[in-house]
């Protein structure tokens, strides 16, 4: 332990630097104990159930800043009172990629690169739903850079639940509707288009009347929408 | 065409007039998507009158070019070119090359197994 500890001079006189008496003196007085935990392994709460709640997954391309940010993440949970099983150590994810060293043919001569991922894992059991939130926005606020986080999160509830999980849906997807609107692959259906269209001039016209089919009048086009000529007289 | 492209540059990349087109083709494609997607239910939807379906296999084929997807095509971002697109990075092959070995690519590294 590396304690260096010099008291400012309390009046003008002593100025001069302490003894050594004073000084080994000092260099005996342990560090706070939350101080020292920082030198030591991360402490961990034991599980009383273990039941998982969260998976938090971290990657990174760099070891030393996914370990660090794992470290953090473990004492984190420690002190939100968190039972944290962890940092597990993944299979890292490796790519590969042969190019050609030139820009132009020589393809005898290629280069390979690749990339590595090294991911951790940590598994919080027994937690609070509010308290993994909480530890999660505490993450996600103190970010380390080039370390990315993913976290599935698993919420128990009691029994008899349907009611308030089907209130709480309600209220969630008119959270999330406008912000997920364009995510995933055509989740949309086009109904609402359709039924837009469907009532369009032209297409009334098609399905209800016998007028000839009808270009949509559209900007840019320079084509004009037509009344029909036999409908020109009924009018 | 002239009548989609932006009045303001608005392509962060390597700008290049066929790099601007493709851009401008993205942006009119998912601008159309939904009203392509809903030609093409109404024209497979058996339920809906004959009619109706061929006025929207009518509508379908006026539709502009830009507004298809197969119109679309991946280009380097560094270069511009056409072919030969590393999809991970949006790069040409030499560019990847290029930039991996400066350290701007994240991760990538000479490899040697």
């Amino acid at each position: 332990m590396v304690t260096m500890i010099y008291s400012a001079p309390l009046d003008a006189k002593s100025h001069l630097p302490l003894d050594k008496a004073t000084i080994s003196s000092l260099d005996e007085l342990r560090l706070p104990r939350a101080v020292y935990a920082a030198y030591l392994r991360p402490l961990r709460r034991a599980p009383q159930y273990g039941v998982p709640v969260c998976d938090l997954q971290l990657r990174s391309y760099s070891v030393r800043n996914l370990e660090l940010f794992a470290d953090t993440a473990m004492r984190a949970a420690y002190y939100l009172n968190l039972p944290a099983k962890g940092p597990v150590p993944l299979p890292r994810i490796t790519e590969r990629w042969t190019v050609p060293r030139a820009n132009f043919i020589f393809k005898k001569s290629q280069e390979n690169f690749e990339r590595r991922t090294v991911r951790r894992l940590i598994q919080i059991q027994d937690g609070e739903p509010e308290v993994v939130r909480a530890w999660l926005g505490f993450l996600e606020k103190h970010q380390y850079h080039g370390v990315g986080m993913k976290a599935n999160v698993w919420e128990w509830e009691e029994l008899g639940c349907g009611k308030k999980m089907e209130e709480e849906a309600k209220a969630a997807a008119e959270e999330t509707n406008g912000l997920w609107e364009g995510f995933g692959r055509r989740k949309l259906g086009p109904e609402e288009k359709v039924r837009e269209l469907l009532n369009s001039e032209p297409f009334r016209r098609a399905m209800h009347g016998d007028a000839p089919m009808i270009l949509p009048e559209k900007e840019g086009r320079g084509q004009e929408y037509k009344t029909p000529l036999h409908e020109v007289g009924r009018g | 065409m002239a009548q989609f492209r932006a009045k303001k540059l608005d392509l962060g990349c390597f700008v290049n007039v066929r790099n601007i087109r493709d851009h401008t083709k993205r942006k009119v494609f998912a601008e159309h998507e939904a009203e392509r997607q809903a030609l093409r239910y109404i024209i497979r939807n058996t339920s809906l009158s004959q009619r109706a379906r061929a006025q929207a296999q009518l509508q379908l084929t006026q539709m502009h070019c830009y507004t298809r997807s197969t119109q679309i095509k991946n280009r380097c971002i560094m270069g511009g070119k056409g072919r030969g697109i590393m999809s991970d990075f949006n790069m040409g092959r030499y560019q990847f090359r290029i930039n991996a070995l400066a350290g701007n690519i994240p991760g990538v590294k000479k490899a040697s197994w």
